[in-house]
């Protein structure tokens, strides 16, 4: 398993290089810079093109490539930001634990709903708690996610002054973005979970727990669903993973400062440095929640764990010779 | 058959409709049928005839949502279990009725060991400790010939017929007065077959356990079953011991069948199957299900319910010809 | 009772001097909603609308802007104490001899000449750089600084724009401390910023200037903390306000603030902040080259007030120049003159002089892209198409439309907004100067005669009613571009503010405010 594990955060490095590399050559030909957003729009073109030869934005693509990879491999930093003039690196690991926070609180109560509904639609398949469930997890895809947003702050913060309507000061400001992004979520995830289920539902081992006196709830609970987990798991890694990326619309309309505001905003205003930076995080964040999930992966289905393993045992068993390899007959 | 042959286990007009399509299937049509305390019957027909749906009819285990409709009584040692409440059924299940199935390879859950998967059986009828349910588990492995030190194992490291021995651990690890087994060598090579139903002889001899063995292989039947009840399109076509069915074969359905199996002394160049194919559940002929089929078929036999026939002792016939031969 | 009377006058005047004299030092708090994000509050750091309405706050520079198109002589001292005008290159500054920023370094001119070379080297300064020439100290706090143009504004420009800091502090400050925790020279220090969220300044007790009615207004310290929030979505600041959780916000939709009319508990303020929108044609490499009636056919048929409310300014007004009416030299005599005004026949007469009296012509029109925007072009969309001419609206994001603005094969027409903060020159210049463009101006245009008119008007020299009137009106008439419309945005505060006041850049920033003596923040 440990062989696994570093295998795959080897894997990374590469991937990481050619995110970098790829990131750095699409800004470089995306036109536009940031020279005219931080000089201000009533510069002149004369002002412009001078501090853009002096901002060193009219050197050859190598001469900008090299620079910017020796920067993160010797320097360890992914530069300044252009136009707030802070540190990209320590702005994205401040802005890191906002999006975290939103992201994990979310996709738990998503999972907490979701997979419930689809368990109860799968069980009940083609008869009205079905429906209904299918019908609620709709609702809840076709609600854009930034109106949802508006009408929770309307409800909860104006009427109501439960909660209040935008930033990041104290816990209770991430109720509403995390509900807000939540309620999308739980439609795909409850679907999944009911055909997932419906498979398992109907596989013989379930009807052995049965046949032996399992209760109900626990043939679904603990017979069931851990077979029915491997697709659900994929989906929520993803999510999770794009999801570390930054919520951008909640981030905005509720002014929480993540990483997913800030990208936005760095590559509305081709602020290079903060973009590389930024997509480099997410390529690391997500290829990290990608091993998370194929580790959970091996905890819930031990075939899957011994696929991870066998690759290191084949060659084992290659090189004892003469041992009785047969577990069979 | 109309009185109770033994107090052990008692079928009586069973009957199970599902839906399915929007068509009604007819499962079981008034099946009954008696079993003693340690005796083994075999229930004998073609795939489609109805044989799994009474065992899982026995259990309870029918899907619930396909079903339309069941009918009919089953007492196990005078207790009615038709009408039992669902947890007082799932307590019966696996301590004094139990099931082996088909398929071994899909029959136990893949992530959890087989240890576990016995352990549980044993809790949920017996108040033990984890500890001690997983000693029973490596205990009832180890009386199927499978090695303690497997029992940390998960299903996917063992061979076929290693995981119907587990099945069968399973089955019997609450020692369960009645077991059910679904042809179970079906889906495994002849000598591990032989292996298996073996063991199974040798537990049920050891435990005193009355066995339904479901089966479409005469040559199981003759190893292991004192009984047999001949099944067609979902009823009990002949019933009798095992030398009155071999012996002395009454339905033409039965004698088809004998008449179909291959013989190795035997010089013929073709096989004599049974012309036509089984009856359409959602379909069925009237009067006798297999006149369609029988060479032997009058007016008579399309016309309404044939009665069950006695031909000698406990041997009986649901067919016109038989009556004509009884005394 | 005479003596009583006196003692009375005396001790009334004694408490209003003090009242005078005396901005109380409170606990008071304020809250403010910013649309916009505050961008780099490093001394020199770039341009941005948040910038605009925080940096001022922290940094005092020689003098200060009470509103727009203050000449030189209207300015407010601040670090300088006093200032004289050489002529229109020269200017002889003198400043106070006790100024100390907010980590206790001693400010002097050598300071002050620092602060400025710093400011061009940053980069972040060029419109600077194209006016000064050169900034000496001659004597421990006087400095000498001479222009190397004198447009109108210039002057102005070089005194009230530029933050002046310790060259000790700056030259050994890492990037972060510039960022983060700059040593100010104004009444507030910057304690926290986060983009995207939030900004706190909290008052500088030790701030330099201790003779209040010295103080410009910039200066003033009512508030013990205030915190500028970012809400970018304008349904968000409507919000905060309606839910009470700040005293103030920027840019209110003009579509949201009948709410607040005409409630008590809030102050409306619509302010025309100099900023505007234009329509230029490509005046070299387009079907408008060289069609002096084809251009003119066009603005006639935009129906302006109409394009204006498509974009959904419901206050504002079509314009009459190629600058906002609020500009300090902006002539009465525009307002009533015909400026295009919608003519639809004349159009369809000019159309059929140029050439083209059934239409049948395609361009392109650029804009910068938002919802705003693309509703309103629709409008002129429909307005030109009413004369023939099928208008592809190209939107582009703003770094996008910034490069291509000054390419002349991707655009027929463009739509921009353009802002001053003094005069109708500053715009002109900043479109039509030959000098700063490579190929002719913002719109392509390569007229000699513009171009003197243009600095005629321009240099503070010869800057007259008769040379702007001149400039006007042959724009006009050649039409090359014209002033589409202005609009009015809305700030809303609580009814604790009593009265507003725009700085230089038409912003209102929160110092610059009045307050009712018993004003309590909403914001919890």
């Amino acid at each position: 398993m440990i062989r696994y594990v570093l295998k795959r955060l080897l894997l990374m490095i590469p991937i990481l290089a050619g995110v970098a590399i790829l990131i750095f050559t699409l800004m470089y030909f995306v036109p536009g810079d940031p020279v005219e957003i931080i000089l201000g729009p009533a510069a002149t073109q004369a002002q412009v093109d001078t501090v853009r030869e002096e901002m060193g934005f009219n050197q050859p693509y190598l001469v900008r490539l090299g620079t910017f990879l020796k920067e993160i491999l010797v320097n360890h930093s992914f530069g300044n930001s252009y136009i707030y003039g802070t540190s990209v690196g320590a702005e994205l690991a401040s802005r890191f634990p906002k999006t975290l926070t939103i992201a994990a609180f979310s996709i738990i109560l998503s999972t907490i709903i979701g997979i419930p509904l689809g368990i109860n639609a799968a069980i009940h398949a083609n008869k009205a708690p079905d429906h209904i469930s299918m019908f609620v997890s709709m609702i809840g895809v076709s609600m854009p996610n930034f109106w949802l947003a508006l009408m929770l702050v309307v409800l909860f913060a104006l009427q109501l002054h439960w909660l209040p309507s935008s930033g990041d000061k104290g816990w209770n400001y991430y109720i509403l973005p995390v509900v807000a992004n939540a309620v999308g979520g739980i439609a795909g995830i409850a679907r999944l979970t009911r055909s997932s289920m419906l498979e398992v539902i109907h596989a013989d081992y379930v009807t052995t727990a049965r046949a032996k006196g399992v209760p109900e709830r626990v043939v679904i609970w603990q017979h069931a669903l851990p077979n029915a987990l491997i697709p659900i798991i994929t989906m929520l890694g993803g999510r999770f993973g794009g999801q570390l990326g930054g919520t951008v619309v909640i981030e905005q309309v509720f002014s929480i400062p993540g990483v997913g505001a800030y990208l936005i905003n760095a590559i509305n205003n081709r602020d290079y440095n903060a973009v590389q930076g930024s997509v480099l995080y997410i390529a690391f964040t997500f290829s990290v929640v990608m091993l998370l999930v194929d580790l959970v992966y091996a905890y819930v289905d031990p075939r899957i764990k011994a696929q991870y393993e066998g690759q290191s045992k084949k060659k084992r068993k290659v090189r004892s010779s003469g041992k009785a390899v047969s577990q069979n007959g | 058959m109309s009185e109770h042959r033994s107090d052990f286990l008692s079928v009586r007009d069973l009957v199970v409709h599902y839906h399915s399509e929007g068509k009604t299937v007819k499962a079981v049509n008034g099946v009954s049928f008696d079993l003693g305390k340690g005796e083994t019957i075999g229930l004998v027909g073609e795939t489609g005839a109805g044989k799994t749906t009474i065992a899982k009819a026995l259990m309870r285990i029918l899907p619930v949502h396909s079903v339309e409709h069941t009918e009919g009584s089953v007492t196990l040692e005078g207790k009615e279990l038709m009408s039992l409440p669902e947890h007082e059924m799932q307590q019966l299940r696996g301590r004094a009725l139990s099931m082996i199935f088909q398929d071994p390879m899909t029959a136990l859950n893949p992530v959890k060991t087989v240890a576990e998967q016995i352990a549980e059986a044993v809790r949920l009828h017996n108040n033990v400790s984890r500890s001690q349910a997983l000693d029973r588990a490596k205990e009832m492995l180890t009386m199927v010939g499978i090695s303690a030190d497997r029992a940390g194992e998960y299903p996917h490291q063992f061979s076929g017929g290693m995981k119907q021995r587990v099945v069968i651990a399973m089955a019997l690890a609450c020692d369960p007065q009645l077991l059910i087994a679904d042809e179970p060598t079906t889906a495994l090579d002849v000598t591990i077959q032989a292996q298996v139903l073996e063991m199974i002889n040798d537990l049920k001899e050891k435990l005193s356990t009355s066995m339904i063995m479901i089966t479409h292989d005469l040559g199981v039947v003759a190893e292991t079953c004192d009984t047999v009840a001949v099944t067609y399109a979902g009823q009990i076509i002949e019933y009798g011991t095992k030398e009155d069915i071999f012996d002395h074969p009454t339905h033409p359905y039965t004698v088809g069948l004998f008449n179909a199996l291959p013989n190795m002394n035997d010089n013929a160049a073709r096989l004599s199957p049974i012309d036509g194919l089984p009856p359409d559940p959602t379909n069925l002929p009237q009067g006798c299900a297999f006149s369609p089929r029988c060479p032997y078929a009058t007016d008579a036999c399309r016309k309404g319910v044939i009665e069950n026939y006695t031909v000698s002792g406990v041997h009986t016939c649901r067919c016109i010809r038989a009556a004509k031969e009884e005394v | 009772m005479k003596k009583l009377t006196c003692i009375f006058l005396a001790v009334l005047m004694v408490l209003s001097l003090a009242g005078i004299a005396s901005a109380e030092k409170t606990d008071k708090t304020f809250t403010f909603t910013m649309a916009g994000d505050v961008g780099d509050l490093s001394p020199f750091g770039g341009d941005s609308g948040g910038r605009h309405h925080t940096y001022r706050m922290m940094y005092d520079c020689l003098a200060a802007s009470k509103g727009l198109g203050k000449s030189i002589n209207e300015l407010e001292p601040q670090i300088a104490k006093s200032w004289t005008v050489a002529d229109s290159k020269n200017i002889d500054v003198e400043i106070f001899d006790y100024v100390k920023d907010s980590q206790g370094n001693h400010i002097t001119a050598s300071d002050v000449v620092y602060s400025y070379q710093q400011a061009i080297a940053s980069g972040t300064m060029e419109k600077l750089n194209g006016y000064l020439d050169t900034i000496e100290a001659t004597g421990e706090y006087t400095l000498h600084i001479t222009l190397k143009s004198d447009s109108m504004g210039a002057m102005e420009w070089v005194m009230d724009t530029v933050p002046i800091v310790s060259e000790a502090w700056f030259s050994n400050a890492s990037d972060a401390d510039k960022t983060q925790n700059p040593a100010v020279t104004g009444p507030y220090i910057l304690k926290e910023t986060v983009a995207d969220s939030h900004t706190t300044l909290v008052r500088n007790d030790d701030y330099w200037q201790t003779d209040e009615s010295l103080r410009a207004y910039y200066d003033s310290d009512t508030f013990a903390v205030i915190t500028l929030n970012v809400a970018r979505e304008s349904s968000m600041r409507t919000i905060a306000l309606e839910n009470r959780e700040t005293d103030g916000a920027q840019n209110v939709n003009s579509a949201e603030v009948a709410f607040f009319m005409n409630d008590p508990a809030w102050n409306v303020q619509p302010v025309y902040n100099g900023r505007m929108n234009v329509i230029m044609f490509n005046n070299d490499n387009s079907v408008f080259a060289d069609n002096q009636a084809l251009r003119q056919a066009c603005l006639y048929a935009i129906d302006a007030d109409a394009v204006r409310l498509g974009y959904g300014y419901l206050y504002g007004a079509a314009s009459k120049d190629f600058s906002p009416a609020v500009s300090g030299d902006y002539l009465e005599k525009w307002k009533n003159e015909d400026y295009f005004d919608y003519n639809l026949e004349k159009a369809k007469e000019l159309m059929a002089e140029a050439g083209y009296p059934d239409g049948g012509i395609e361009v392109t029109l650029m804009y910068q892209n938002s919802t705003n925007a693309t509703s309103g072009l629709t409008v002129l969309q429909n307005n030109l198409a009413d004369i023939g001419v099928k208008v592809n609206l190209m939107p582009a994001d703003q770094a996008l439309f910034n490069s291509y603005k000054y390419d002349d094969t991707k655009w027929d027409i463009i739509v921009d907004s353009k802002a001053t903060s003094d005069f109708a020159t500053a715009v002109w210049e900043n479109c039509f100067d030959t000098k700063a463009f490579t190929n002719g101006s913002a719109c392509f245009t390569h007229d000699d005669e513009l171009q003197r008119l243009l600095m005629e008007a321009a240099s503070s020299a010869t800057h007259s009613e008769e040379t702007l009137d001149a400039f006007h009106s042959y724009l006009k008439e050649k039409a090359y571009g014209a002033g589409l419309f202005e609009f009015q945005t809305f700030y809303v505060f609580q009814s604790g503010v009593t009265e507003t006041q725009q700085d230089g850049f038409g912003n209102m920033t929160v110092t610059g405010l009045t307050f009712a003596d018993d004003f309590q923040t909403l914001a919890k």
